[in-house]
């Protein structure tokens, strides 16, 4: 479906739900499997979305630069995850990597198992960074903007990341 | 492949949930937008609670897309006297007296549930249904307790031989009916030389499954249409000005700290709730996308020129159907009705579902509309009995307020189950029973379960007694475990084994006469339901090292897909094996070649293979490599007395993704594979080619 993207945010910015879902439809692929990815768990993920769509409906009409509606949501949402990820720790709700490992076979098809296995077992900022990287296509100084960090961390957890997973995957 | 690209890819493939899906987000904002105009049935509450109000809303408008309903439903206070997960009575379904009835809990549902639940400043309404004069109906209808096999609806294996089982693949023995590419040809198998006869399509309706009864093709489409309507919000002005362009910065130059958007985004949100600025009212067109489902029914006695007999639409999605006789039972889910505040009882299109037969309107009488006591869902599933060899197609019709998660259809009732109101911190599930018979529909009982039943695999009936399996997520502790619940006829519990399968995700369950499967993706626990005592009792715990999909193949047996390792423990191949009723591995082949990964993206469905368990066959879409890249295969294996054997495969130089097979029959000795672009044909003996017709 072709539409005028500009319009569509101005649109959204003046309460239209409908073209704000529209916004939403172009990132939501992204922003749910980022969660999912960070937080490892469809659920909590599920709700990771729904509250930054929330919030960003609530606040589209702060967004002045049309064009950084993505980076923008995608923000709100790893403000979401973030606390999401603060909430297991203070609650000491931490899942155990074989809980994750069932979550995640539950989750995904066959093909993406070996992968999302060893995904899940990174760190948790490791998971966030990386899937940034490789779902939202992102470079390391994008993802230090969107994460409040610096470049230089940002890349040196991507290569922390991507080493362990090429390692964990050849040795299997 | 680069690895980070592997890696997109792989995830990528994971699916969305249906709950944040793009149209689900957009009725739960549109709630959001609509509750701001409603603030005058809201009670006093703190800003903090409405925030959580606005949440729990949302969570009630999308409940269609929700597996689970983690803490955001009515609570109702656990009562130890009743059985473990069992809530008695307090999920009474009436029936609706008139609109207004159904007005107020729609109203209800939208509006209060959400701020008195969450924030428990104000007592839930205990009874949501009309106060005044309506009778709780029970009308159990006896069961005849016959031991008549039920049709199941997930992995019953394919089959064409099942005329009661809508499907996009169907045979009269001559011709072949199919739906491809949103339209459906009628081809004459002709020996495996193929003619066209006819071809349907039309504009805005999309065929999805087909029955073929007599000289009466029915076909089951879906059909969305775009409404237009004017949505009011209020406008705020001044003080989420000053953290918009915060925000702004925010956003676009990432200089801020996270904690810090958040709490922009925080501010912003009371700014919009507190109503202490300046407010305009303003009226915004929008529109929103609307699906039915239509019913034709066409005469064939002329393949080439099929005749439309009547048409019959309702509204919703289509969820299932099942044809039994002359009559079609039609199941769909209706939600994201809402275009406008619901301010006017006398705008039925708001709240009332309608349905359409030869295009004349309807509304479904208030009689015919269920109503839980504790309505939890603004969800409508809606049931209508068809009768495909009559003048007029509707023979009855009901609706109840629930989201239909699963359905289960047995000889003589429909089993709906939706998402219940949680039982303490626990989920749980609410089942509407309605006996069906000649295409009349009657409310029959209801019952409520801890836990959400996993799909509609979980759901069987057995000897008149309804055996569930239910996932239950503890909102607290966030502990999970599956339950195996018994229903007697009378649809009162009369077994049940709770807390297995502790934090394991059970996809997928078996029934087999006294016996259940549970399956998750690293073990299969087995327990079997001692009839009539109907106390399921724990037997065994399988292990299995791969993920493996479960079909069955005849009583008794089960068909198993799953990988073949090399040394490294990569998948190299695929495998099919025979399973016996206690999951034993009888019988397995490796299907020579085939790529791990091709076997048919449709694994859930119920007919990806297909068996002919008289004729001892069994039909596998996969692919294998080529000198192309790869090509799509079809395999063929027979099963035997001396276990299963490869008799060959279909090959076909068509190397694209959309032109692999989805689906096979057996004719007399021909083979017929079907891919999106084609249906080929092969001699069943050696799996020559024939012929390769295209669709298009």
């Amino acid at each position: 479906m072709s539409f005028d993207f500009s319009e569509t945010v101005k649109k959204a910015q003046s309460g239209d739900a409908d073209a704000f879902a529209r916004l939403y439809s172009l990132v939501y692929k992204d922003l749910y499997h980022i969660a999912l990815c960070s937080l490892r768990n469809q659920h909590d993920a599920c709700d990771a979305v729904s509250e930054a769509v929330l919030d960003a409906f609530t606040s589209i009409k702060k967004l002045k630069d049309l064009n950084a509606f993505k980076a923008w949501i995608v923000k709100i949402l790893t403000v979401k995850i973030k606390k999401k990820q603060r909430e297991y720790i203070e609650n000491n709700n931490t899942q155990d990597i074989e809980d994750v490992e069932q979550e995640i076979k539950g989750e995904i098809n066959n093909d993406g198992f070996d992968i999302m296995e060893e995904f899940a077992k990174l760190e948790k900022t490791e998971r966030l960074v990386l899937s940034l990287n490789v779902v939202a296509g992102y470079t390391s100084d994008e993802i230090a903007k969107i994460c409040d960090t610096n470049p230089s961390t940002v890349r040196s957890k991507l290569m922390r990341a991507k080493t362990k997973l090429k390692q964990r995957l050849t040795s299997e | 492949m680069k690895f980070e690209q592997k890696i997109n890819e792989l995830i990528n493939d994971v699916e969305v949930p249906e709950c944040i899906s793009p149209e689900n987000i957009a009725i739960m904002l549109r709630q959001k937008t609509s509750s701001a105009n409603l603030k005058s049935f809201e009670p006093q509450i703190s800003m903090k609670s409405k925030k959580k109000a606005i949440a729990f809303r949302s969570s009630a408008a999308i409940a269609a897309g929700f597996a689970l309903v983690l803490g955001v439903m009515a609570f109702v206070k656990d009562n130890p006297a009743l059985p473990i997960g069992y809530l008695e009575s307090a999920e009474e379904i009436k029936e609706a007296e008139n609109y207004a009835d159904v007005y107020k809990v729609i109203q209800d549902a939208f509006v209060k549930n959400g701020t008195s639940k969450e924030d428990n400043t104000i007592e839930p309404d205990q009874t949501i249904a009309p106060a005044t004069g309506t009778q709780t109906k029970t009308g159990q209808t006896q069961n005849t307790g016959d031991s008549q096999k039920s049709i199941s609806y997930d992995i019953s294996g394919s089959s064409l031989n099942d005329a009661a089982e809508a499907d996009i693949l169907k045979t009269d023995g001559n011709n072949l009916y199919y739906i491809a590419n949103g339209s459906l040809y009628i081809v004459s198998a002709n020996g495996g030389k193929m003619t066209l006869l006819s071809k349907a399509s039309s504009t805005g309706t999309y065929p999805v499954e087909m029955y073929i009864n007599g000289n009466r093709l029915i076909v089951i489409s879906n059909n969305t249409v775009e409404t237009p309507y004017e949505t009011a919000i209020s406008q705020e002005t001044a003080a989420s000005e000053t953290t918009a362009a915060q925000s702004e910065t925010s956003a676009t130059s990432g200089t801020t700290a996270g904690e810090e958007a958040q709490k922009q985004i925080s501010e912003g949100d009371k700014g919009a709730q507190t109503g202490g600025n300046s407010k305009t009212e303003k009226k915004i067109p929008s529109s929103v996308l609307q699906t039915n489902t239509v019913v034709e029914i066409y005469d064939i006695s002329d393949k080439a020129a099929p005749k439309i007999v009547s048409t019959y639409k309702q509204n919703g999605s289509y969820i299932s159907s099942k044809m039994q006789g002359n009559a079609v039972y039609l199941v769909t889910s209706y939600s994201g009705y809402q275009t406008k505040p619901l301010d006017n009882k006398e705008d039925l299109d708001n709240y009332v579902p309608a349905y359409y037969i030869n295009d004349a309107k309807n509304y479904i009488q208030a009689s015919d509309i269920c109503i839980p006591s504790q309505a939890g869902s603004t969800s409508y599933a809606i049931v209508s009995g068809l009768d495909v060899q009559g003048a007029s197609p509707l023979v009855s019709i009901k609706a109840v307020l629930s989201n239909a998660k699963s359905i289960y259809f047995s000889d003589s009732y429909l089993y709906i189950a939706g998402s219940g109101n949680a039982i303490g911190d626990k989920n749980s599930t609410l089942l509407t029973r309605f006996s069906i018979k000649d295409g009349t529909i009657s409310y029959s009982s209801n019952a409520s379960v801890e836990g959400a039943v996993i799909n509609s695999s979980a759901m069987n009936e057995n000897s008149g007694n309804l055996r569930l399996v239910t996932l239950t997520t503890d909102s607290k502790s966030g502990k999970r475990y599956s339950n195996i619940f018994v229903l007697g006829s009378d649809f009162k519990l009369s077994g049940s084994l709770t807390g297995i399968c502790a934090d394991k995700t059970v996809s997928e369950v078996l029934f087999e006469d006294g016996k259940v499967v549970l399956m998750s993706s690293s073990a299969q626990v087995l327990a079997e339901i001692n009839l009539p005592g109907n106390e399921p009792k724990l037997s065994k715990t399988l292990s299995s090292s791969l993920p493996v999909m479960y079909y069955k193949y005849s009583d008794g047996k089960f068909a198993g897909i799953s990988g073949i390792l090399d040394k490294s423990g990569n998948v190299k191949s695929i495998k099919l094996s025979i399973y016996d009723s206690n999951l034993k591995e009888i019988s397995s082949v490796e299907l020579d070649g085939a790529l791990p990964d091709s076997f048919s993206n449709d694994t859930e469905s119920k007919n990806v293979l297909f068996f002919d368990s008289q004729s001892g066959l069994i039909g596998i879409p996969a692919a294998s490599k080529s000198e192309y890249g790869f090509k799509n295969l079809y395999y063929l294996v027979s099963y035997g007395n001396d276990g299963l054997k490869l008799k060959g495969k279909l090959e076909y130089n068509d190397v694209e993704q959309n032109s692999s097979f989805n689906r096979a029959i057996v004719s007399g000795d021909i083979l017929y594979a079907f891919s999106n672009e084609r249906i080929v044909s092969a001699q069943l003996s050696d799996l020559k080619v024939i012929e390769a017709f295209g669709l298009n």
